[in-house]
This record gives structure tokens, C-alpha cells and sequence, in this order.
């Protein structure tokens, strides 16, 4: 039976795999209480190299962005602006390199910049899953070094109401987090369910080990709402929801010139004494983001089936930087991105368990900098079209799956910018069309009971993001001038990932080995110029491209000594390499270890019930390149972690409890994966309790 | 059921065309107000008088000012070398001009709690400054627009005379005093960025010294 449920689920992470083995049909009706609900099937191709958090696992971290909340899984790591803002990394990729697909619709935000973190609420999510392969063939472009799917619980097919409340506090920034859901459907309309959800957050200043780092508060006001209908042969669903946030940017991180950064790098921490505060000052960050779905799907007969998804996403974002005069209040970036997506997939099954599936993706982009920001605009306007088209083929034998897929993409990308300059001003943009064909090949070997062995081959792409074509500007606050470059061609990415799994009951384990080739990788280096100003000197970064090589593993470990206690160890490393010039890439992961020991037990009148050890550790970067990073990355650290929960059952409802500490020992430390290091510290000690109730 | 998958189809079809209308992107000309353009430092000589603790300065009828003009790159023009006179006082005062050409040195005096100028580059014991800047309570404040700069020693050769004017962090202000004004650190202690950064040859001589 174990090997069974193992099977069912090979590319689920272990503590997720009895939670899915509910879903070992493609469509299946569980009774959950009083409230049906349709489970979805598991997002996640089979031969995709993923992992899943299961709603278990989540709940475990919640509070915390997007971006912690996956860092756990082996291969995750975060980029982070300081304490405000964190992007998810990917083995080594994040931005425009990795997709979010936010309750199937692709994130489609400003993603391109390092200091702008996704706009996703995690309690939305009731699972996670994070594909490590370039499956561009089936989510489309952009997918080079992975895809986050967050995935929403499903929605209720009969009557009755159901829902859940989470109350969060944290110490270190004394911040607290409501969330709350409802779940129902009508006893008159069997098939039709409804949800809403919403979460609150506010947080203040945070402090790291020793000293407060000043306007680091957040907040957050997040809701959805969404309706489904379920017949027997069709299903129709609405969505909607609001991701807005408001976030103060590090005030020690705000630089001038050359020199300025170089005075704060030599003190490496801040002179001033900011307190406690939850106020918000410039520079901030004020970001809005609408998504509307409308998706149908209709099963034909023949095992044939068709989907249908509109996706509408709204991004506006504002961000407010220390300014002249009284233009604090005027944003100096103002920016709205409206993006359309349309998605067709045509599915027919073979009574072998194969299937084909053929697909088409359409995207329409438009980006406006909305005027009265007096300064000049850091991207232009501009129109995007894009269109794909896939197949892809699956077919399943004895002890072996294979999944093969072709895909056509074509863009075409308008932008139109007016720019001021001492000679007035001058207007910039083009059309850019850009063609790609990608294709990927997966394979899961069920080797035995105990071993299977999973190989995935992709090709993905993306086209050069507007910053990387047209920026041209200083960016303010960071002390650089950036400079983009029009004739930037397509990046392509090949990446080979593979996982070998083991379970044997006490012991099982995954790892992930990946080889990947980058031809045009896009970045930006100094050039070793300077942009005079009036108001000092600036280094001018271009952008530029050439090869790269990502090479990694990733381990994820558990031994079972008892059913009581258990030990488990995470580790990942990646070697990248810029092939063009013989060089280092800047922000790679450097190699890192967690490992924890845990009691899992019953306790009398409650439910499950868990303690928990940590420590990790994380080794210095030591492959930088002195002369395009401003100071060496910072040393190796060893940071602890208790936490311990227990539920308890109230007639049908459960409450549970959960505490954690992160940071035992209050360690002053910086991490390399944090663009703010040069200036302070990371996170000092933190207590979080959580508690969650369900009805 | 049939009608509600007809209408859900003609819903979608609407969406689609929606989704593939052409949509306009119409970029408007943003005036970048922010950048400073030009920037103006004037030296008019003046007589300082000592009052116990402190000192008067009083004008000089007969004084002609000299100014230096800088240029959006914060240029002064080629050759600028100014002769200051050992012993001699100058009033010191900045014309900032923004994208316009408006001026708008007004605005550091009235944001004086995140503005402080401070005067580099002389070594040391050759130039004594003291902030002469009021509010519009008409208070002592130090931001620099104006201030009162006195030649103590003759130099054997010019240097490059240094304004710099200091956009502050908020809560910075509060631990800048006046006799910061010629800190060398003041990137590293004071955080923030430049508003202004004015740079020329300057050259402290004894009266009567001729031009080189």
C-alpha cells in the first residue's frame, strides 16, 4: 500500500503524498463533511520533475510571502530587497526565468524588476507546486528555469457552508495577519459552489540581530471571490481577486553616487537609530493587482475534452522615492500593465492511459506609464502580442511514461517612450517580433518498488523584457544608471533535469541532478563608465549577452527511526558559469543544508501533534567576480529553529495551533541572495504563532 | 444545460474578441522636474567683525561678486580657477536652477530638516565656513545656501573646491552640526544622496598674487 500511494504521486514530496492520493483519478468526488467538492487533477504533468506542499506543509509557514513560503523545497531559494521584498528563485533563476501561474492564469506583473516581489497571497493557495524543468512547451514562455502553480482549493458542488480563519502573529516586526475563507453551495442547485477569501496584513519595523532597520513595514489587504457550476459534461468557473500591498523600502539602502555606497559598504550596517514604527514613508512601494477568470470546460465524448480560459490581469504599481520639494507624495514610477490571456486546450485520451493534448496560448500587453510623475519614465509604453501553439503527446507503458511536446510562439513587441534630456526631449521605442520553437521530452522510469528514476529535456524561451531593450535612466535609490540595449535577441534555455526516488518506508529520499545551457543570457554589467550628473557621478550598467551554464543537484532526505521521530536533510548546490567571458554569474545560491529532527506524536484530548529542530547553514559564495559587484559576499552562516503545534477537534470543527522560532540565537548575519546586505543585516529572531480554525 | 454551454460560448467568444482588439499605447512627454539643470555659486566679499563667541559680517559697498556657473553635468567652464585672498571673507551663496530654468534653492531652506551642504576638498586649516541660513521664522538653520567662507591660509597650488549639497535620510539631519561642514566622511555618516555636487579649481593666495 505504501508503494502504491509512492507510486501514485512519485513526483510529490513525501509528506504530500498521502494528502494526493486522493486524486489518483482524473476526476473524483470526495465528500468532505456535508460540502461535495469536485477534486481538480494534480496540475502537474507526470513526467514533469516537481514538488508539491501540500496543504499540511503550508500551513506551517503561513504568513510569510510567496516567495518564503516555497523556499523550503531543495532547489528554492529567495532574492531578496531587503526584509520587504522577496522573489522565488529556482535553481538559480527567478524573474522573467521562472512562471507563476496563479490559479492557472500566468502572472503577469513587472517582473522584471529585482525589487519587485509576485502578487500572490499564499492563502489563497491550497497546494503549491513548483516544476523544476524548462516546460515552456505547455505553460509557454518564460518557463526556462521552472514554474510555481499555485494552486486554490476547489470549489463545492452541494450545499452547506464551510471555511477557515487563520490569526497570525509574529514578534520581529510585531506584525499580525488575519485570513479568512467561506466555502458554500446551494442544496437547490446541486453543482454550483461559491468561495471568498481574504487576508489582512500589517507589520512594522523589522530588526535585525542588533539595531532596527528603519521603514521596513508592510501592508496587506488581499481578497478573492469565486462561483463554479459543475454538470456532468461541462464545468464553468469565475474568479476574482486583489492582491494590493504597500511596502517601505530600507531607508539605510537608499544611495546616491559611487561614493555613497562605497562609505556604507566600509560601515556595513546603519549609523541611524530608527525605532519601532508601522508608518510607511518614501521610498515605498505601492502595488495593486486585479485578476478576473472566466474558464469553461466541456467533456466531449471519446474521452475528448476542451478548456477554455480568459484571464484578465491589472498590475499597477507606485513607487515613491525620496524626492525634491513636496513631490514625495508623486510617484516617480507609475505604471499600469493590462494583460489579456486566452488559453485553449483540446485533451484526448486513449483507454492506454496516453493522451494528447493541443493547446493555444494568445497573450495581449499593454504597459502605460501614467503621466504626471515629473520624472523620466525608467520603461516605455508598449503593446505586446503574443501567440503559441502546442502538442503534446503522452503515452504510458508497463513500468514507463513518456511525454513528448512541440510548441510555436511568435511576439511581436511595440514600444513608444519619450525621454527628457538636456537637448529636450527625445522620443525612443520600435517594434521587436520575435519567433520560437521549443520543444521537451519527459521520461518516469518505475525502476521497482523502491526506485524510480524521471528525466526531463526542455527547451524554453523568452524575449528580452522592455527594461532590457529600452531602459535608460538612473535608477533611483540604487545608485546606478542603467542603460538598455534594442537589437537584444531571444534567450533560449535547454535544461535536462533528473530525479531519482527512493522509498523504502524508513528511509526515502529524492534527488534532483540538472545540467542547463543559456544561449543569449540576458544581464547587465558595469561597463566601467560613469554618468555625470549634477548631482555626482553614477556607474552605467549595460545590458548584455552571452552563454551561460547552470549545473546542480538538489537532495531531499528523510529516515524514519520510529514512527515517533524522524530526520530529514534538504541540500542544494549550483555551479553557473558565464561562458562568453570566462567569468562567474552575479546572484547564484550559494550551497546550503537544513536539517531537522522531529517527534511527531498523539497527545491525549488533541490531535497531531509535532516538535521540531532545525539548523541551517549556509556556506559564503566564493565563484563571484570582484569587479562587477560592489563587496564581497558575506561569510557562511548557521542559523536555528524550533517550532512545535498540536490541533484539537471541537465536534466537527478543528483548531490548531502551531509556534515557531526562527533565528534561536538572534544571529547577526547577511546573506549573498539579498541585495540590501551591502547595508545591513538579515532578520534577527523571530516568533510566530499561528493559529487556525476550521468549520 | 445546452443553453447555458451556448451562452457560456458566446460569453467567451465576446471575451476573445475583447482580448484581441487592438489596444493603444500613448506615450505623453513627462517633464522630468526632478533634475536639477544648472547651479550657480557666487563669492561677494564681505567684512567679518568679531562680537566675543561670534562674529558680524558686515557687506562692502565697493564689493563685486564673482560667479561660478555649473552646468547640468555640474561642470563649471573649462579653465574655471578662482583666486580667493588669504585673511579675506566671502559670502558664499547657491542659485540652483530646475529643468526650467526656475530657481529653486528656495525649496533646501524649506525642507532645511533633510538639506545640509558641506565644503570639501581645501586641507586642512585653510578655510573656515559658517552656515548663514535663516528659516522663515527667520531662525539660525544650516543647510548652506547661504554661508559665510573665510580664507585663513594661502595655498602654493589650487585644488578642487568641493559643494556638496546633501539630500538626507530622514532622522540624519539630527546628528549633523555646524561644525560638520567640512566632514570628509559625511558620505558614510550622513546618509542620503546629492542634490548637488559642484566642483572647480580654487586657489587661495596672498593679496596682491597674480594670476597664473
Amino acid at each position: 500500500m505504501i508503494a502504491l500511494t509512492f507510486f501514485s504521486n512519485v513526483y510529490a514530496q513525501e509528506d504530500s503524498v498521502k494528502l494526493d492520493s486522493a486524486v489518483k483519478t482524473r476526476v473524483k468526488t470526495i465528500k468532505l463533511k456535508e460540502v461535495g467538492v469536485v477534486e481538480k487533477a494534480k496540475p502537474v504533468g507526470r513526467t514533469s520533475i516537481s514538488v508539491t506542499l501540500s496543504e499540511k506543509q503550508l500551513q506551517q509557514t503561513k504568513g510569510s510571502g510567496l516567495a518564503e513560503t516555497i523556499k523550503e523545497i531543495p532547489g528554492v531559494s529567495i532574492l531578496k530587497t531587503g526584509s520587504t521584498i522577496s522573489k522565488p528563485v529556482i535553481e538559480g533563476m527567478h524573474g522573467n526565468r521562472i512562471l507563476i501561474l496563479n490559479n492557472e492564469i500566468r502572472l503577469e506583473a513587472q517582473q522584471w524588476g529585482l525589487e519587485h516581489a509576485p502578487e500572490i497571497d499564499p492563502f489563497l493557495a491550497k497546494r503549491i507546486h513548483v516544476i523544476k524543468g524548462a516546460e515552456s512547451v505547455r505553460y509557454g514562455a518564460e518557463a526556462i528555469g521552472g514554474v510555481i502553480i499555485v494552486e486554490p482549493p476547489a470549489l463545492p458542488t452541494s450545499g452547506g457552508i464551510s471555511g477557515g480563519l487563520n490569526l497570525i502573529g509574529a514578534s520581529n516586526g510585531r506584525s499580525g495577519t488575519s485570513s479568512a475563507m467561506l466555502n458554500g453551495g446551494l442544496k437547490s442547485l446541486p453543482g454550483f459552489g461559491w468561495r471568498m477569501q481574504g487576508t489582512l496584513k500589517r507589520s512594522g519595523n523589522v530588526r535585525s540581530a542588533e539595531y532596527y532597520l528603519g521603514n521596513t513595514g508592510v501592508r496587506e489587504l488581499n481578497y478573492s471571490a469565486a462561483a463554479g457550476y459543475h454538470t456532468e459534461k461541462a464545468s464553468y468557473e469565475v474568479y476574482y481577486s486583489r492582491f494590493g500591498t504597500e511596502l517601505g523600502i530600507l531607508y539605510s539602502a537608499h544611495v546616491g553616487t559611487k561614493e555613497d555606497i562605497d562609505a556604507r559598504i566600509a560601515i556595513g550596517r546603519p549609523l541611524e537609530n530608527y525605532g519601532f514604527v508601522y508608518n510607511i514613508t518614501a521610498p515605498r512601494q505601492k502595488v495593486a493587482h486585479d485578476l478576473f477568470k472566466a474558464k469553461a470546460h466541456y467533456d466531449f465524448s471519446n474521452q475528448q475534452s476542451l478548456a477554455i480560459t480568459y484571464g484578465f490581469q491589472k498590475n499597477q504599481r507606485k513607487e515613491y522615492d525620496f524626492r525634491r520639494g513636496d513631490r514625495e507624495a508623486l510617484p516617480i514610477t507609475d505604471l499600469v500593465l493590462n494583460t489579456h490571456t486566452l488559453d485553449l486546450v483540446f485533451e484526448k485520451q486513449e483507454a492506454s492511459g496516453s493522451k494528447r493534448l493541443y493547446g493555444f496560448n494568445g497573450i495581449v500587453q499593454v504597459n502605460n506609464n501614467i503621466p504626471g510623475t515629473l520624472a523620466n519614465t525608467f520603461i516605455p509604453n508598449y503593446d505586446g502580442f503574443t501567440a503559441g501553439v502546442f502538442v503534446i503527446q503522452r503515452w504510458v507503458k508497463n513500468d514507463f511514461e513518456f511525454e513528448g511536446g512541440l510548441r510555436y510562439d511568435f511576439k511581436l513587441f511595440d514600444a513608444a517612450g519619450y525621454r527628457y534630456t538636456g537637448d529636450g526631449e527625445q522620443y525612443y521605442g520600435g517594434q521587436n517580433r520575435f519567433h520560437n520553437v521549443t520543444g521537451s521530452f519527459g521520461t518516469l522510469w518505475k525502476i521497482d518498488e523502491q526506485w524510480q528514476l524521471g528525466s526531463n529535456l526542455g527547451l524554453a524561451w523568452r524575449a528580452p523584457t522592455a527594461n532590457e531593450l529600452f531602459s535608460n535612466g538612473l535608477h533611483h535609490g540604487a545608485g546606478l544608471y542603467e542603460i538598455g540595449n534594442p537589437n537584444i535577441e531571444t534567450e533560449q534555455g535547454y535544461k535536462w533535469v533528473n530525479a531519482l526516488k527512493y522509498y523504502q518506508g524508513k528511509l526515502n529520499f529524492t534527488l534532483d541532478v540538472y545540467a542547463q545551457y543559456i544561449n543569449n543570457y540576458i544581464y547587465s554589467e558595469p561597463d566601467k563608465t560613469f554618468k555625470q550628473t549634477v548631482s555626482g557621478t553614477y556607474p552605467i550598467f549595460r545590458y548584455k549577452q552571452t552563454n551561460a551554464s547552470f549545473f546542480g543537484a538538489d537532495f531531499s532526505g528523510t529516515y524514519h527511526f520510529s514512527e515517533l521521530l524522524s530526520y530529514k536533510l534538504n541540500a542544494a548546490l549550483i555551479r553557473a558559469r558565464d561562458l562568453g567571458n570566462r567569468k562567474y554569474l552575479p546572484y547564484i545560491p550559494s550551497d546550503r543544508l537544513d536539517q531537522r529532527i522531529r517527534l511527531d506524536f498523539q497527545l491525549e484530548n488533541f490531535g497531531d501533534t509535532w516538535l521540531q529542530a532545525g539548523h541551517s547553514f549556509v556556506r559564503r559564495q566564493t565563484r563571484y567576480e570582484a569587479e562587477s559587484d560592489y563587496a564581497a559576499p558575506p561569510g557562511s552562516y548557521h542559523l536555528f529553529q524550533l517550532s512545535g503545534g498540536t490541533a484539537m477537534k471541537i465536534g466537527e470543527q478543528e483548531l490548531s495551533f502551531n509556534l515557531s522560532v526562527d533565528n534561536l540565537f538572534n544571529t547577526l548575519y547577511k546573506e549573498y541572495m539579498n541585495r540590501y546586505r551591502y547595508y545591513t543585516h538579515d532578520m534577527g529572531r523571530n516568533i510566530t504563532l499561528r493559529l487556525a480554525y476550521k468549520f | 444545460m445546452n443553453k447555458l454551454r451556448n451562452y457560456s460560448l458566446v460569453v467567451l467568444v465576446g471575451l476573445i474578441a475583447i482580448t484581441f482588439n487592438a489596444c493603444k499605447k500613448d506615450p505623453k512627454p513627462e517633464l522630468p522636474e526632478e533634475e536639477i539643470g544648472k547651479a550657480e555659486l557666487t563669492f561677494l566679499e564681505v567684512e567679518r567683525e568679531a562680537h566675543g563667541d561670534h562674529y558680524h559680517y558686515n557687506p562692502i559697498a565697493e564689493a563685486k561678486p564673482t560667479v561660478i556657473t555649473f552646468d547640468s553635468k555640474g561642470l563649471p567652464p573649462v579653465g574655471t580657477h578662482l583666486h580667493l585672498i588669504e585673511g579675506k571673507t566671502y559670502k558664499l551663496t547657491l542659485r540652483s536652477f530646475d529643468f526650467a530654468n526656475r530657481e529653486m534653492q528656495q525649496e533646501f531652506l524649506e525642507k532645511h530638516d533633510i538639506h545640509q551642504a558641506f565644503i570639501l576638498g581645501a586641507p586642512d586649516g585653510i578655510l573656515t565656513y559658517a552656515y548663514a541660513d535663516r528659516d522663515k521664522e527667520n531662525k539660525k538653520i544650516n543647510v548652506g545656501v547661504s554661508g559665510y567662507l573665510t580664507v585663513d591660509e594661502h595655498t602654493e597650488t589650487g585644488f578642487t573646491f568641493r559643494y556638496v549639497l546633501r539630500h538626507l535620510n530622514p532622522g540624519v539631519k539630527a546628528s549633523i552640526t555646524a561644525a560638520n561642514w567640512n566632514d570628509v566622511n559625511f558620505a558614510a555618516k550622513f546618509a542620503g544622496a546629492n542634490d548637488l555636487d559642484l566642483k572647480f579649481e580654487l586657489h587661495p593666495v596672498h593679496e596682491g598674487e597674480h594670476e597664473h
